[in-house]
């Protein structure tokens, strides 16, 4: 059996892969100090530190982990994994799973599968492509960066569940006439993809992987499929997300409306370039808050913010296209997603 | 003048909320704090910029004492804090045993004294809502309540009880602030009730991470069908469902000021008025209430007893694990 290590086990997608392969594997896992909990049922060995695993020889690595919290401490975060990655990772496999978004929310950058520049973005967009790079630098002799798309399915927290809580709720959840890529992947062929990269042999070397098996799939689609299960129907308005494509309309953004200390604040932690609504938003007193609805300042539905990054994603006009390793066939179908998406909605309360 | 508040425990709670609520209350002055671990007592000291104090002391100088110690410590230290002139503020989930709340409420109105519990989601602006519509009958009685609250817990306590306390699992920790909201919008906080016990299914014995309840509650207007499902390890649908003759409607167990309204052929969404800048600002709206407005009957510990004994009830159920 093979011995893989998983860093950040505790997260989603790593627990549906510790979930499926438990007994096909011998399993290891890093976790943070909450995240024992989450596994207790699995059969991996879980480990805070890395004292106990010196030891081990792995065959793989899976680096599911990425830094959140604070952005200030972004790149302290993203250096603590990757020394993670680094200590065991002589002369194995590394599986380094990213995202879609280093090629920008609305993916208006190129979309290759190739090496992204580190450039200034949403944290999360940074700390994602300052990974993949800091992997490549390392020059692993076998790695395999993952480039995963909208992740769909049962217990997917940021756009399943998310959709159909909007959607129950009859929350704004389509921009009219503006159904964008939903540029989706389903979380169970994740995990056999994932599977496949383990069990097939490569030459040493960089590999790019994007996987979006139903990119071609509009939001439009996934959101009436919700709605029919729901008996509702979906709200959809008129409106356009936020986007800055400049530093310049962040900083006019900023000046126009937030004292200097706020500028200042957002410029040291947030980020060099985009700031969004929602950070300012939190960042307001109440009663300034209140004045800009009156002034229009902020869109006005029923004092709920409209979530521009939400928007952005959901009237994405790019696709996010797979290129896969063709020798991988899809397990599910999309009918098979659609059951198992609604099985699951109902089995967790909606 | 300021009202002195002194504050039994020092962990993440209070680090987090209390901090922040007590930093904007106008009239009222953390005094003393208190903990068993020295460090946190002395990181929240330099907060407040208070006194360290034994037990006996924190109660008998301060006008409210705050106890926001793991739940199995509530008793001991609410019924040391009655033999004091201080009003007590329990924070959630009460007691840990029905026999027990009954006990303290019996001293505390022999001795004509006030205890609160700190239960902030009845403040909720979806809470205040449907609670009035509930109260109005405008969709007929009350048939069943659904209950979902699940996520992968990322809530770093200082002491670490969530995985050692047999009162730390998902029941008494999101399943006391769940459950109650389900209570206290149906009135079922104030009946007199009787509960039994249909199944209980837990992932492990307390403290377990997951569990899903049925049972009923009856009164003497009727019976109503409980079901519960928790869990840390999941996300779940996070909403509280009440099944009335007409239409069911539907809250969210985070914070709120919309509620939906499902009928045979429409669904509508409704909004409060008020809202929250954040979920502090809610919990700190608690303590205003309480501490500033003198605005406490919908806290005050008679409020809890039904709560505490179906936790109690549930937490002891035996089921095959």
């Amino acid at each position: 059996m093979k011995n893989i290590l998983i860093i950040g086990a505790a997260s989603y997608v790593a627990k549906e892969f510790i979930k499926a392969n438990q007994n096909k594997y011998n399993l290891f896992g890093k976790i943070n100090n909450v995240g024992a909990l989450v596994l207790n049922e699995y059969k991996i060995k879980v480990f805070k530190t890395f004292n106990e695993l010196t030891e081990i020889d792995f065959d793989i690595i899976i680096n599911f982990a990425y830094p959140s919290g604070d952005p200030i401490d972004l790149h302290k975060k993203n250096i603590e994994i990757f020394a993670d990655i680094k200590r065991q990772s002589t002369d194995c496999k590394v599986i380094h799973i990213s995202s879609l978004a280093v090629f920008g929310m609305k993916l208006e950058k190129d979309i290759k599968p190739e090496q992204v520049k580190n450039r200034f973005d949403y944290p999360y967009v940074r700390g994602k492509i300052e990974m993949e790079n800091l992997l490549i630098d390392a020059k692993i002799k076998e790695l395999h960066i993952v480039r995963l798309g909208n992740v769909w399915g049962p217990g997917s927290e940021f756009w399943t569940y998310t959709l159909a809580k909007k959607i129950l709720f009859n929350e704004p959840v389509l921009i009219n006439s503006l159904s964008g890529f939903s540029n989706v992947t389903y979380i169970e062929n994740i995990i056999s993809y994932i599977d496949f990269l383990i069990s097939f042999e490569y030459k040493p070397r960089i590999y790019y992987h994007h996987l979006s098996e139903f990119s071609y799939i509009k939001w439009e689609y996934w959101v009436q499929n919700l709605c029919n299960l729901f008996n509702t129907t979906p709200n959809m308005i008129d409106y356009t997300p936020y986007y800055a494509s400049t530093i310049l309309d962040d900083l006019k953004l900023i000046c126009s409306k937030i004292s200097p200390k706020y500028i200042f604040k957002n410029l040291l932690n947030e980020r060099f370039v985009w700031v969004t609504k929602t950070f300012i938003r939190k960042a307001i007193p109440e009663i300034f808050y209140n004045k800009s609805i009156d002034n229009n300042f902020f869109p006005k539905y029923n004092h709920e913010l409209i979530d521009d990054n939400f928007f952005n994603v959901l009237t994405c006009e790019r696709e996010f296209k797979s290129v896969i390793d063709e020798r991988w066939a899809n397990l599910f179908t999309l009918d098979e997603v659609n059951k198992k998406t609604a099985a699951w909605l109902k089995q967790v309360g909606f | 003048m300021c009202k002195k508040i002194g504050i039994i425990g020092c962990g993440a709670v209070t680090q987090n909320n209390y901090v922040y609520a007590f930093q904007r209350l106008r009239h009222v002055k953390v005094g003393y704090v208190s903990d068993i671990d020295k460090k946190n007592a002395i990181k929240v000291k330099n907060i407040f910029n208070c006194e360290i104090s034994n037990y006996p002391d924190l109660f008998k100088n301060s006008e409210y004492a705050i106890i926001a110690t793991p739940p199995g410590t509530h008793f001991d230290l609410i019924k040391e804090g009655l033999n004091y002139n201080c009003k007590i503020i329990c924070e959630k989930p009460f007691l840990t045993k029905y026999e027990e709340a009954i006990e303290i409420i019996k001293v505390a109105t022999a001795l004509n004294k006030k205890i609160f519990v700190a239960h902030f989601r009845r403040l909720y602006p979806s809470v205040e809502l449907i609670k009035k519509l509930i109260e109005m009958q405008i969709f007929g009685k009350i048939l069943a309540i659904e209950i979902s609250e699940g996520g992968v817990f990322k809530w770093a306590t200082k002491s670490g009880y969530e995985n050692t306390n047999i009162f730390g699992g998902v029941l008494y920790d999101t399943g006391s602030h769940a459950i109650d909201m389900a209570l206290y919008v149906t009135g079922l906080d104030r009946s007199k009730i009787d509960i039994s016990i249909i199944n209980v299914y837990k992932d492990k014995k307390e403290p377990s991470h997951e569990i899903k309840a049925n049972f009923i509650i009856s009164t003497k207007v009727g019976e109503y069908k409980f079901r519960i499902d928790l869990s840390r390890k999941q996300i779940l649908s996070n909403q509280i469902k009440i099944k009335l003759q007409n239409a069911t409607l539907v809250l969210k167990t985070e914070m709120s000021n919309q509620i939906s309204i499902f009928s045979s052929n429409k669904n509508i969404s409704l909004f409060a008025e008020r809202s929250y800048k954040n979920i502090l600002d809610c919990f700190t709206h608690q303590y205003h209430k309480i501490l500033v407005q003198n605005d406490h009957l919908i806290f005050e510990a008679e409020r809890f007893l039904n709560l505490t004994s179906i936790l109690e009830k549930i937490s002891k159920y035996e089921c095959n694990l």
